[in-house]
């Protein structure tokens, strides 16, 4: 069963995306705080992290930073998933695979989802 | 009984007498007679009690033998001698006489008395010498003879002189030099040195001291050398602080020094318009020159036809008199154009400058200017000169002034910075208002570049750039650049010469920092409104679409758990704006109360439950109640419940709790919310309750528009009420707001109370 790991400080989109990602037929884990955020992919191996950047801990941007930093972690795609202004831009800086902005099209979800899963 | 009976005593000195047992004086010398004017005679014999006073009576009766006493004697014109009385008995002629023989010590007794006096004097004067010592204005201290000048003793000025947290209680027997060790080896130490050489006191004017970490001090003093002997035995240093007057005269300087340099350039201008005029073509001149031919005290004066033109009169109509012309001249200019006239019968040379009314009343101003010519003896003839009507440089040059002093005026209250630079690109003016933004006087400035006032190369050389352009382009030019921290953007203007040429130029700078300041802030709330706002919506819109999509195959409780959860991101998105709206209300003043009364306890109670409903991750514990019926606005404060519970949820993330506790004291309501979380640090602690501050902890990390806690506060403090609140960084924040139970609503608005 495909993984994915929702990382993300809002209680409403841990919930929603949830939702949304266990009805497509994932398996899901959420994170509230980041700082703990290697430990825990490291232990559960998710296929692919959302990830929020104004987050208690570490940011969305310094937690994508060490991911892509670790050799045995690197390769698992991380999507940023901000309400932010500059989702764009920090998520090309920090070396994240793909951005979506919120408020988002479910669809989109699912297809940037599918589309790094391949 | 005569003076043959006594011959050696009738002629001596002393005053000499003899009483007879009645004490009657029965024999007196000559010098006794001549000094007391009395002279016994048989027929009313002299009693000794009228010469001496009563208590010198008594003791001279009771002698009986040798005796020496001072007592004093009483002429017959009333004179008091006193006399140094010795005495004794004898038998002469069958009777037993007493011989007083009195030496007058009047003289002596006066001196000693003006010595006591003298005395008296003495010690009165050294008192006030010592008051004088004590009390005096100025610093008084004396000093051993040799260095390091020992302090033997000083005044209390001195002392408070000296009086800084580093000097010791007493002074006595410290050394000077250890006190004032800034002053070793200085040129102070040399006074001394003169001082001991030419054994007379050395004056020293602003002396500045500036060993003080209080800042510099000036001094006046003397240090005098005390000879004895023709040896220097100590050093008297009188010391008076005169930098208030210091400080007063260096500002007076720098002022003089503005003014200077303000009437230095009114004059230049008035130069190059004199220069200007000087150049202009003859012809146009000459239309404007009458000469005159004055006859030295006659009536006699000649003009011509451009004379009487330029006093704006007929052909022929000038009469000739002196007493005419002066008529013809401003009442206001008379004197003047008078004493030049007598002036120029000294001096040989007429030159003034006066006001002509024509006969239509029209004012014109005229330059004069002649020689006067004289006889073999050396009188005076004739005056001949010209006038020229001068009018239209007058109104220039009034114009220019006032031009000139209207700018002044500007520049000098202008908040922004004016300063001029030359085309040696130095400055030749800064305003007052450069003075202050960079606390450096005039003179820092002036004369210099902009390498030479502080400024890094690179800006310095952006500057310079600046101004050639503008003297190339000769066209404004505005730059922006930081300096120390703050941004600021000028504005260069050039000046032009009568050439066009570029003579200098006007940079009007303005401090933009706090607007830089304002638009990051501006832009910092938008982003993270934009943020806050997105974020409630992202979930909402989530749950919409999952219902949209999934609602046919949903069970009615599975559609109502969506529907309930996509009701608190609305309430909490609602919350949001109403906060926005909030703030906006409170700056423009509007922010409104509705009073009711209520159970402040169902509020604390529906509070905490409906944050809890959200936030699963802490137990909201509640103790204590009150029993009060509040009187509120019941909503608002449920703001402020919920506003300080969901800090204490967000900002501790990994504990699990919060307390909540109430209770009442003295018709008080008190509330306390404690959190086990990040807490708050020391230099945060007093921004908190500001608008849009969000602590550095807070920043970057969580959501928030730092604009709660302002409101909460608001609110509290409308209902004359208090909040504050106690934290440590890393354990947590406690948030304490207090209200009267029975107190009205507060209905001044200044939001920044």
């Amino acid at each position: 069963m495909t993984k994915i790991l929702i990382c993300d400080d809002d209680e409403g989109i841990l919930d929603s995306i949830s939702l949304v990602l266990e009805m497509s037929g994932y398996q899901v884990f959420t994170l509230k705080n980041s700082t703990n955020i290697l430990a825990f992919v490291r232990l559960n191996q998710p296929d692919l992290i959302l990830i929020d950047l104004w987050m208690p801990g570490l940011s969305g941007q310094q937690a994508t930073r060490l991911l892509k930093k670790n050799p045995t972690l690197n390769h698992i795609p991380i999507i940023i998933v901000s309400a932010n202004r500059e989702t764009e831009r920090v998520a090309a800086k920090c070396g994240a695979n793909d951005f979506l902005c919120k408020p988002f099209e479910i669809q989109d979800l699912k297809n940037k989802i599918g589309q790094h899963l391949g | 009984m005569s003076s043959l009976d006594f011959p050696l005593a009738y002629r001596s000195r002393d005053l000499i007498c003899i009483l007879n047992t009645e004490n009657e004086i029965i024999f007196t010398n000559r010098a006794f007679t001549s000094k007391l004017k009395y002279s016994p005679s048989s027929a009313t014999p002299l009693l000794l009690s009228k010469i001496v006073l009563p208590q010198s009576l008594v003791t001279i009766s009771q002698k009986k033998k040798l005796a020496s006493l001072e007592a004093k004697y009483i002429s017959q014109a009333k004179d008091e001698i006193w006399v140094d009385i010795n005495m004794f008995s004898m038998p002469w002629k069958g009777q037993n006489v007493k011989v007083l023989i009195a030496r007058d010590i009047t003289a002596k007794k006066k001196y000693t008395q003006e010595i006591e006096t003298h005395k008296q004097y003495l010690k009165l004067a050294n008192q006030q010498l010592q008051d004088m010592f004590d009390h005096a204005p100025a610093g008084i201290a004396l000093l051993d003879s040799q260095r390091p000048y020992k302090i033997l003793s000083h005044n209390r000025v001195y002392q408070k002189m000296l009086d800084h947290p580093h000097t010791p209680l007493s002074l006595i027997d410290k050394n000077l030099f250890d006190i004032l060790p800034d002053l070793a080896n200085s040129r102070f130490e040399n006074y001394f040195t003169k001082a001991a050489t030419i054994r007379r006191g050395v004056t020293f004017y602003n002396f500045a001291f500036t060993g003080f970490d209080t800042g510099p001090v000036w001094w006046n003093g003397e240090i005098s050398p005390i000879v004895i002997n023709k040896k220097v035995i100590a050093f008297a240093l009188m010391l008076i602080d005169v930098s208030e007057e210091v400080l007063a005269q260096k500002r007076l300087r720098q002022e003089l020094i503005q003014r200077r340099h303000s009437e230095a350039r009114l004059s230049r201008k008035n130069r190059q318009l004199l220069d200007q005029k000087i150049k202009l073509n003859l012809t146009e001149q000459a239309s404007r020159v009458g000469v005159f031919d004055w006859t030295v005290g006659s009536a006699q004066t000649k003009w011509t036809r451009q004379l009487e033109k330029i006093y704006g009169l007929a052909p022929g109509q000038f009469k000739g008199t002196y007493e005419y012309w002066i008529s013809l001249i401003h009442p206001e200019d008379r004197a003047k154009a008078e004493n030049a006239i007598s002036h120029a019968l000294i001096t040989g040379l007429f030159e003034t400058e006066f006001r002509i009314i024509w006969p239509d009343g029209s004012i014109h101003w005229l330059y004069g200017r002649g020689k006067v010519f004289y006889n073999a003896t050396k009188q005076p003839t004739s005056l001949i000169g010209i006038n020229m009507d001068i009018t239209n440089r007058k109104v220039t040059e009034s114009r220019l002034a006032e031009s000139e002093q209207r700018f002044r005026l500007i520049a000098e209250t202008m908040v922004d910075l004016v300063t001029i630079h030359n085309p040696q690109k130095q400055y030749v003016y800064v305003s007052p208002s450069v003075v202050n933004h960079f606390h450096q006087p005039p003179q820092f400035f002036l004369s210099k570049t902009f390498y030479q006032v502080g400024f890094s190369v690179r800006l310095a050389t952006r500057l310079n750039q600046a101004l050639d352009r503008v003297f190339q382009t000769k066209k404004p030019l505005t730059i922006d650049f930081s300096y120390d921290n703050r941004y600021y953007q000028s504005i260069l203007a050039p000046e032009f010469g009568t050439r066009r040429q570029v003579n200098s130029i006007i940079m009007v700078t303005r401090d933009i920092s706090n607007l830089r300041e304002l638009e990051k802030r501006k832009d910092e709330f938008l982003s993270i409104a934009s943020h806050e706002l997105k974020t409630p919506l992202a979930s909402i819109k989530a749950y919409s679409q999952i219902l949209k999509q999934s609602y046919s195959t949903f069970s009615s409780d599975q559609i109502n758990s969506i529907l309930v959860k996509q009701n608190i991101h609305i309430d909490r998105l609602n919350r949001l704006i109403s906060d926005l709206l909030d703030l906006s209300r409170i700056q423009s003043g509007r922010f409104q109360f509705t009073e009711s009364v209520f159970d402040f306890d169902d509020l604390v109670k529906e509070s905490i439950e409906s944050i809890q409903s959200f936030s699963s991750s802490h137990a909201i514990i509640l103790s204590g109640t009150t029993g009060i019926k509040m009187k509120g606005d019941r909503h608002r404060l449920e703001q402020v419940f919920v506003n300080l519970l969901t800090n204490a949820v967000k900002y501790s993330p990994q504990a699990a709790r919060v307390l909540v506790n109430v209770s009442v004291t003295n018709s008080q309501v008190n509330v306390s919310i404690k959190d086990f979380g990040i807490g708050i640090g020391a230099s945060d602690k007093q921004h908190v309750f500001e608008r849009f501050y969000r602590t550095s902890q807070v920043e970057k990390q969580y959501s928030g528009l730092g604009i709660g806690l302002f409101i909460s506060r608001q609110i509290i403090l409308r209902h004359r009420g208090k909040i504050s609140f106690t934290s440590t960084l890393g354990k947590g924040s406690t948030f304490t707001f207090s209200l009267p139970v029975n107190s009205s609503l507060q209905h001044d608005k200044n939001p920044y109370l």
